[in-house]
């Protein structure tokens, strides 16, 4: 298999530009509309690559997820089509044919109609079978919360873990994430993979030049390895041993077997393999809080879970205490207001897949 | 060593059913909680089994459980429903709670119910099961009295918030993954309390919040790690927000334990059902769930490892056997239901 990771960054001590948000969005939606996505699902995806940017997440980021999504559909594996048939509904649920869409597509037009259904239902669950990888999970749950609703995204991807006790990759990291409104607060977002340690946290580490702390990943053959640049052809440890595995496995359930797609389990492909569809599943869900105690309710009550969280002692050498998605939200508005430092070789990326759109530098440093 | 003595599921169920009547159980609630034990008992979980039936009677003797509960929901769409447990026992609300959700499911195709003022739930696997036994996949939730600090902190804040996910399948047993949010659950820390056995890094905090390899100390203090650290920290809050928050009434520090016996225990619960025809053919979902167990169970061992097993797989083979040769039941705990009859002047059913 020709596996083609992240390019060596290890070199330490990066040259940095800075870019608007609004300025790399709207590059994104650019070069993705000139390979033929449809302009609202460009804008869509754009946001969803800038959102995990803001959050420095820049495995999940434009940077990676531009190039990846052009090189994608140049070579068939990813259909640039937002036209996602709908299979089957009901008051409450919906199938969506992914048709190799690209996974941030589907995974926003889920949540959406999710929430349309939740509206009514109450709460509404989606699965759409066979798109590609829809990147960062967080970005779903957020669409639900911006309409009051507490939302839930899970994807299934392709195998990096064996079960506990085995020796052979079967199952995919399997992202999942929840969101609740808030108040006075940001909302409580959740976003996690199942292994000890996300792909994309792998791929930062290598980018600062740093090994990985013991216990998270190991080789093929099952040897431990501190070595960040081998994740994809190495064994990934699930999160909290067999408890990770078996979450791993009902989330499976959930998104590869429920959707029922061409692909589950191990036949899901790498995103880094162009021409081959990936058949990812995805499982979103949507509550509306309005039909049991209600959006204000609910949001009084998130900030009181908030604020009991902040008030509580922290630990010898722990700051505060930060609720899930906190810190994320807070370095994001930074960004929004002084603009997102990328790395010079990231910069070079985006200008390489945008030839011909032009990306602006607020300033370089 | 106690000695057991081997007792037919029928056997559990004949012991239990009429002593839950006794203390007080309205006749279908009584039968929802004997049929919860004798699932327990044959999956080799006897600290959910017939031992409950001492802790309801205290606990409803002593006011911190209700035994007279009308279950119908407050609130109710197509998709969900809001129950109040009035403090009625966990295994009945959480029971009720999948049979509303899976009914709604059938019309629908998903259902979530969210319950709040429950007493404790007890083990969580059976709730998806009752979801299981309909064809559905099923989720349930529970918080739990403040067990865990949150991630990075050392107070006592989080229950170890159990949650449970099964799947029905054709040629296999039903899959029931069971999991709390700590690192170790409650029973594995007194198991290794007991056996003098050290802790492995990451499970507990001792009572000057460090981190404690020493078992005795972790269970003086009671302040339990998540399982992977953050990831499980952040699940914990999560599973705070579908059952305390949601459900509207106590949340973290306001839930009470269940050695608390005249105090309502305040548990809330998130339940689930989903129906795979909503989604694929019924004969599709299950053939896709079986292959996937193909798929582990033929996946090589590691060294020292005889086979690879799905979740709830050892459970499911002590129920296989226990079906066959009955369930080891200690006989000492045995005497004490009979003294109990005798207290209730119920004849011994076998």
């Amino acid at each position: 298999m020709a596996v083609v990771s992240t390019r060596d960054r290890s070199s330490a001590a990066q040259e940095t530009g800075i870019v608007e948000a609004s300025d790399l969005r709207a590059f994104t939606a650019a070069v993705l509309a000139a390979h033929g996505m449809p302009a609202a699902d460009a804008t869509l995806t754009a946001d969803a690559m800038v959102w995990a940017d803001l959050r420095g997440r820049y495995a999940h980021g434009a940077s990676s997820k531009l190039p990846q999504c052009v090189a994608r559909i140049r070579a068939g594996g990813t259909s640039p089509s937002g036209n996602l048939p709908v299979l089957g509904e009901t008051g409450a649920t919906f199938v969506l044919d992914g048709r190799n869409a690209w996974g941030q597509v589907a995974a926003s037009r889920a949540m959406m109609r999710a929430v349309a259904k939740a509206r009514s239902a109450g709460f509404a669950v989606g699965v759409v079978r066979d798109c590609s990888s829809a990147a960062a999970m967080g970005y779903y749950p957020l669409l639900a919360v911006a309409e009051g609703m507490i939302g839930m995204a899970f994807t299934n991807g392709p195998p990096l873990i064996p079960p506990t006790g085995g020796t052979t990759k079967l199952l995919g990291n399997q992202a999942h994430a929840i969101g609740c409104p808030a108040d006075r607060h940001y909302p409580i977002v959740y976003d996690a993979a199942t292994t000890a340690m996300s792909t994309s946290e792998m791929d930062l580490v290598h980018d600062r030049g740093e090994l990985l702390p013991p216990g998270v990943l190991f080789t093929a053959d099952g040897r431990p390895t501190r070595d960040p640049s081998i994740w994809v052809d190495g064994l990934l440890a699930p999160a909290g041993g067999h408890r990770g595995y078996g979450l791993s496995l009902m989330l499976e359930i959930l998104t590869g077997v429920l959707a029922g797609g061409a692909r589950f389990a191990p036949d899901v492909g790498h995103p880094f393999l162009g021409g081959e569809p990936q058949g990812v599943a995805l499982f979103v869900a949507a509550i509306d809080p309005e039909h049991s105690i209600g959006h204000e309710e609910l949001t009084r009550r998130a900030d009181a879970l908030i604020e009991r969280l902040h008030a509580s002692e922290a630990a010898p050498g722990t700051e505060r205490i930060y609720v899930p998605g906190e810190r994320s939200f807070i370095l994001a508005e930074q960004r929004e207001r002084d603009g997102i430092p990328m790395p010079t070789e990231r910069l070079e990326d985006l200008r390489r897949v945008g030839s011909g759109v032009d990306l602006t530098l607020v300033a370089s440093c | 060593m106690n000695p057991t003595v081997r007792v037919s599921a029928e056997q559990v169920r004949s012991m239990a059913l009429p002593l839950l009547r006794a203390i007080g159980m309205p006749p279908e609630d009584a039968a929802i909680t004997a049929d919860a034990m004798v699932w327990n008992e044959l999956r080799g979980a006897p600290g959910h089994g017939l031992g409950r039936i001492f802790q309801i009677l205290e606990r409803s003797r002593a006011g911190g459980l209700n035994l007279a509960v009308d279950w119908t929901p407050l609130r109710e769409t197509s998709g969900t429903a809001l129950l109040d447990a009035c403090d009625g026992w966990g295994v009945v609300a959480g029971t009720r709670a999948m049979g509303i959700a899976v009914g709604k499911a059938r019309d629908a195709g998903v259902g979530a119910v969210v319950v709040r003022n429950s007493d404790v739930t007890s083990a969580m696997g059976y709730y998806p099961y009752v979801a299981v036994m309909a064809g559905m996949v099923g989720l349930a939730i529970t918080n739990s009295v403040p067990l865990m600090p949150p991630w990075g902190g050392t107070e006592v804040l989080l229950g170890n918030q159990a949650f449970a996910i099964g799947a029905p399948t054709r040629d296999h047993p039903p899959l029931i993954f069971d999991s709390s949010s700590s690192a170790y659950n409650m029973g594995k820390m007194r198991s290794a309390a007991a056996h003098g056995e050290k802790l492995p890094p990451g499970v507990a905090l001792d009572d000057t919040g460090e981190e404690t390899d020493d078992a005795a100390a972790a269970l003086e203090a009671l302040r339990l790690l998540p399982m992977g650290g953050h990831r499980g920290g952040g699940l914990a809050i999560m599973w705070e927000v579908l059952t305390g928050i949601l459900a509207g009434r106590r949340s973290t520090t306001e839930v009470v334990g269940m050695q608390e016996l005249d105090r309502t225990a305040g548990v809330s619960l998130y339940v689930q059902a989903v129906d795979p025809k909503a989604f694929l053919s019924y004969e599709e979902f299950l053939a896709r769930v079986d292959r996937l167990i193909d798929q582990i169970h033929s996946n090589p061992p590691r060294s020292g490892v005889d086979r690879v097993r799905v979740p709830g797989e050892s459970k499911a083979g002590f129920e296989s056997e226990y079906r066959a040769r009955g369930v080891p039941v200690p006989a000492d705990l045995l005497e004490r239901l009979r003294a109990l009859c005798g207290d209730f002047g119920l004849a011994w059913p076998w």
